[in-house]
């Protein structure tokens, strides 16, 4: 039998990944999956306005700050909601907020560096212990991740790939999604999705025993559920029907499609983070563990796999 | 310094991306849809406005004490026991309620026991309540027309209900209906029971309006003249009933003891903490407000609704008066000179015209009626978090895309909830399964109350990450889960000591304790099965 632990959309929250690392360990799971979106989204800048005080840019709020020790407890709680805090002066404050190329540059610049910490530390602690390490992308990582990730010779980032994750079980992934109303880097037509996904089942030996990682979920299938959006404005807000929040299903048609097509053992997927869930299509188990990244809590869901099947599955709060 | 980003469900309604929980939603498949007003009135559903009142008329004048002493100590439990599952819910805003509040912060095995022990017995209240709509509500209506327009083919109808052979006709009829109402969609059921609601509210609130114009007097002379003519005799009978009470045994309780005001606290009891609609915790949308507003002010208006409606009956009926006829009703029905059960809102119609009071008398079985459906809602939900973490089947937590709901789980609700009624139904008399359904609210309260009560108190220590997303952290949240603790042990030691509230009785008791371990052995026997990995679903991954 095969464990597998997977988790996704960790979103650059420190904890949530440190819990990553010790997942495998902690479930006693052979193969750690971490699907995609692994990096945050937001810079917290950070004015020192004198030897103790400082101002913090936070969801356009200004924190004030007024010791070391409290701007060290804030910053942990920036870094484990998946945010980088960012040190800088009056007048590069000044430079970044009207330069959204320098902003950009500069949050990269960040998103590398606590990846690469990552990186490290995952080698750190699981190098022989057996544990083996997929992470991919996903729609919200740029594709410099995967030059990032590939730096590692322990962690494999299987991303457009059919990689063998055991004896007879063969994995393909992929990170990218299907139009979004946030513009993301990763966002394909369904057709270039489609293709993508046609590119790597053209390949797999044993579908029965194959796993789908990939990051949107299949459409219509309650794991894609959210709020409707309004995309005439930016940024986009929720669309309400008699004082009530639309919904509908955000999911990829053509992962759906490839689903119903191939009849893979097991889909994992993730990115929309309130669907939580587990459902079957044909005869494929499909699960989207969810993500809770910002409260620092690790959702996420063990497999067991034996040849032909899944002996269970449990869904993960950690 | 915010790039864009894909998570489309992280947005806050004024359209900025979302600081913790603001809209999160947590549970597979199910939508939210529940606002703060929904919600509120899923809680009226539960405990049942009409309902919680005659229980209230029916105990609280035998106990005596002092009625707004007691009341006070009721209301400062209830709100500690509501801001608890207000925070729990802010937390974990999850289909669930209290069975996921405990078992992530203590352990699956006791918020298990504790949900599905009140979920037993709320199919089982189910059953009571299939009953009770023909028993006592619609025998209150027929009864109440067939007097006031001298029709006693009406009053025929009324004493033909109390038969077993119609209450089981009938009471399939209400568990259908109930189904009927609680398959189809959530939406589908908060439009019924928008509707029914604001109709039991409105009624509710004339019942107010013409009991604080009524006088002692003029109550005293409707109520001869009401009775007269069931009796055809001209007798005093608001006096008889009295003297009838003192015959059998009935002394004035003594309104000024504190002991009394106490023991009062059971009697409040009855209709439980107003917490029952947490379990539809992952179908409510902005959990901080809409649980706020739905579960806590909520119940303080519905406590504040019950308290006046009482204190006026008290006042217009007559305490004496009031204490005697209840003291008749559970030892000797008989002598009450009427053809149906004296119910708070059969004495409540005396105060309107024949016509009003016609209406009046109905209300009460619709709202019963309402309760049923919501009870397989809530029962549900259960079903659904328990399935849904591994616990049970997860065939359960299976949810149906057209319906949006656990239709599984809401299905096996009804399934249940009929047998449970055939079971009820063998023994059937009103007033046995009145008082059936009076002890098993208390059972069904107290257990999960008493565990997500000591999860609040112990939170701040077990699980220190929850505690800081609670609107009430810490200690300030472990003074409320004392308070509560408190309550619950001087409510069960009142209830099992004395036998006015039936409580003490084997068969409810057996009961219960046979429900607990049955429902213990599930776990242990899932357990078993699906190893410790259960068990560390649970639990916080220590980070590396």
């Amino acid at each position: 039998m095969t464990r597998i632990f997977f988790a996704t959309d960790v979103h650059g929250s420190e904890r949530a990944f440190r819990k990553f690392v010790s997942a495998g360990p902690f479930y006693k799971a052979g193969i750690v999956i971490l699907g995609g979106d692994i990096t945050g989204k937001m810079m917290v800048p950070i004015v020192q306005k004198n030897e103790n005080a400082y101002d913090a840019y936070y969801y356009q709020n200004k924190v004030e700050v007024d010791n070391e020790k409290e701007l060290e407890k804030f910053e942990n709680e920036w870094k484990n909601s998946g945010y980088y805090p960012y040190h800088c002066s009056q007048d590069e404050l000044a430079a970044i907020t009207n330069d959204r190329e320098k902003a950009g540059a500069i949050l990269f610049g960040l998103m590398k560096e606590r990846l690469e910490a990552w990186i490290k530390l995952i080698e750190e602690k699981l190098r022989g212990t057996g544990v083996k390490v997929y992470i991919t992308g996903g729609n919200d990582d740029p594709y410099e991740v995967e030059s990032i990730l590939r730096t590692s010779d322990f962690i494999i980032d299987p991303e457009g790939q059919v990689v063998k994750i055991d004896d007879n079980k063969e994995m393909i992934s992929s990170g990218f999604s299907n139009p979004t109303p946030w513009k993301t880097p990763r966002e394909v037509s369904e057709e270039r999705l489609r293709d993508e996904i046609e590119k790597m089942t053209s390949k797999v030996q044993d579908m029965k025993n194959c796993i789908f990682n990939i990051h949107v979920p299949p459409k219509d299938s309650q794991l894609d559920t959210c709020p409707k959006l309004d995309e005439s404005v930016y940024p986009p807000k929720p669309i309400l029907e008699k004082g009530r929040l639309v919904e509908f299903g955000a999911g990829s048609s053509s992962v759906r499609l490839a689903i119903e097509k191939n009849q893979p053992l097991l889909t994992l997927c993730g990115h929309i983070h309130e669907s939580r869930g587990a459902i079957k299509i044909g005869r494929t188990v499909c699960i989207n563990p969810g993500s809770e990244y910002q409260e620092g809590i690790l959702r996420g869901a063990v497999v067991d796999l034996k040849k032909d099947k899944i002996d269970d599955y449990q869904l993960t709060s950690g | 310094m915010v790039r864009p980003c894909g998570r489309l469900s992280e947005l806050s309604l004024s359209g900025t991306p979302a600081e913790g929980p603001a809209y999160v939603r947590k549970a597979s498949g199910l939508v939210r849809e529940l606002n703060a007003r929904d919600f509120a009135f899923f809680n009226l559903a539960g405990f049942g406005l009409f309902f919680s009142l005659f229980y209230w008329v029916s105990l609280t004048p035998l106990i005596g004490g002092n009625y707004l002493v007691g009341f006070l100590l009721y209301v400062l439990a209830a709100l500690c026991v509501t801001m608890i599952y207000y925070c729990f819910m802010v937390i974990m805003p999850r289909s669930g309620g209290d069975y996921v509040f405990v078992s992530r912060s203590m352990h699956p095995a006791i918020g298990f026991i504790g949900n599905l022990t009140f979920g037993v017995f709320w199919l089982l209240f189910v059953a009571v309540t299939a009953v009770t709509i023909t028993s006592t509500g619609l025998t209150a209506f027929f009864g109440y027309v067939g007097i006031v327009y001298n029709l006693p083919s009406m009053v025929s109808i009324a004493t033909a209900m109390t038969t077993p052979f119609w209450i089981f006709v009938l009471g399939v009829v209400w568990v259908l209906l109930g189904a009927f109402i609680a398959i189809p969609s959530l939406r589908t059921y908060l439009r019924i029971q928008q509707v029914i609601i604001i109709i039991v509210v409105l009624f509710y609130i004339i019942g107010l309006v013409t009991l604080a114009a009524a006088t002692s007097s003029s109550f005293t002379s409707s109520f001869n003249s009401f009775t007269s003519q069931y009796t055809a005799n001209t007798a005093d009978h608001y006096s008889g009933v009295i003297s009838a009470a003192a015959s059998d045994g009935w002394a004035i309780p003594d309104q000024t003891s504190l002991w009394g005001s106490v023991l009062l606290l059971p009697a409040f009891g009855v209709v439980g903490f107003f917490q029952w609609n947490a379990n539809v915790g992952g179908e409510i949308r902005s959990p901080k407000k809409t649980a706020l507003y739905g579960l806590v002010v909520g119940a303080m208006i519905f406590l504040g609704l019950l308290a006046v409606a009482t204190a006026l009956l008290y006042r217009v009926a007559g305490f004496n008066f009031l204490s005697s006829i209840d003291y008749l009703l559970f030892n000797d029905p008989s002598k009450i000179p009427l053809p149906m059960l004296p119910y708070a809102g059969i004495l409540i119609a005396l105060t309107m015209p024949p016509w009003l009071g016609a209406i009046y008398t109905l209300i009460p079985a619709i709202q019963q009626i309402l309760f049923i459906p919501s009870a397989y809602l809530v029962f549900s939900r259960g079903l659904f978090a328990y399935s849904f973490d591994g616990v049970l089947p997860k065939w359960f937590a299976n949810v149906n895309s057209k319906t949006h709901g656990p239709l599984n789980a809401i299905v096996t609700s009804v399934i249940v909830s009929f047998i449970l009624f055939i079971i009820v139904e063998l023994p059937a008399s009103s007033s046995y399964a009145f008082l059936f359904s009076s002890v098993f609210t208390w059972i069904t309260t107290i257990l999960p109350t008493l565990f997500v009560a000591l999860a609040a108190i112990l939170l701040f220590k077990l699980r220190p990450q929850l505690n800081e997303l609670s609107p009430i952290k810490g200690i300030k949240l472990v003074i409320p889960g004392i308070i509560s603790i408190i309550f619950i042990f001087i409510i069960t030691y009142l209830c099992l000591t004395n036998p006015i509230y039936g409580a003490n009785s084997p068969i409810g008791i057996y009961t219960a304790v046979g429900v607990v371990v049955a429902i213990g052995l599930v776990y242990l026997v899932s357990r078993i099965r699906r190893g410790r990995l259960l068990e560390l679903s649970f639990k916080e991954i220590p980070p590396a």
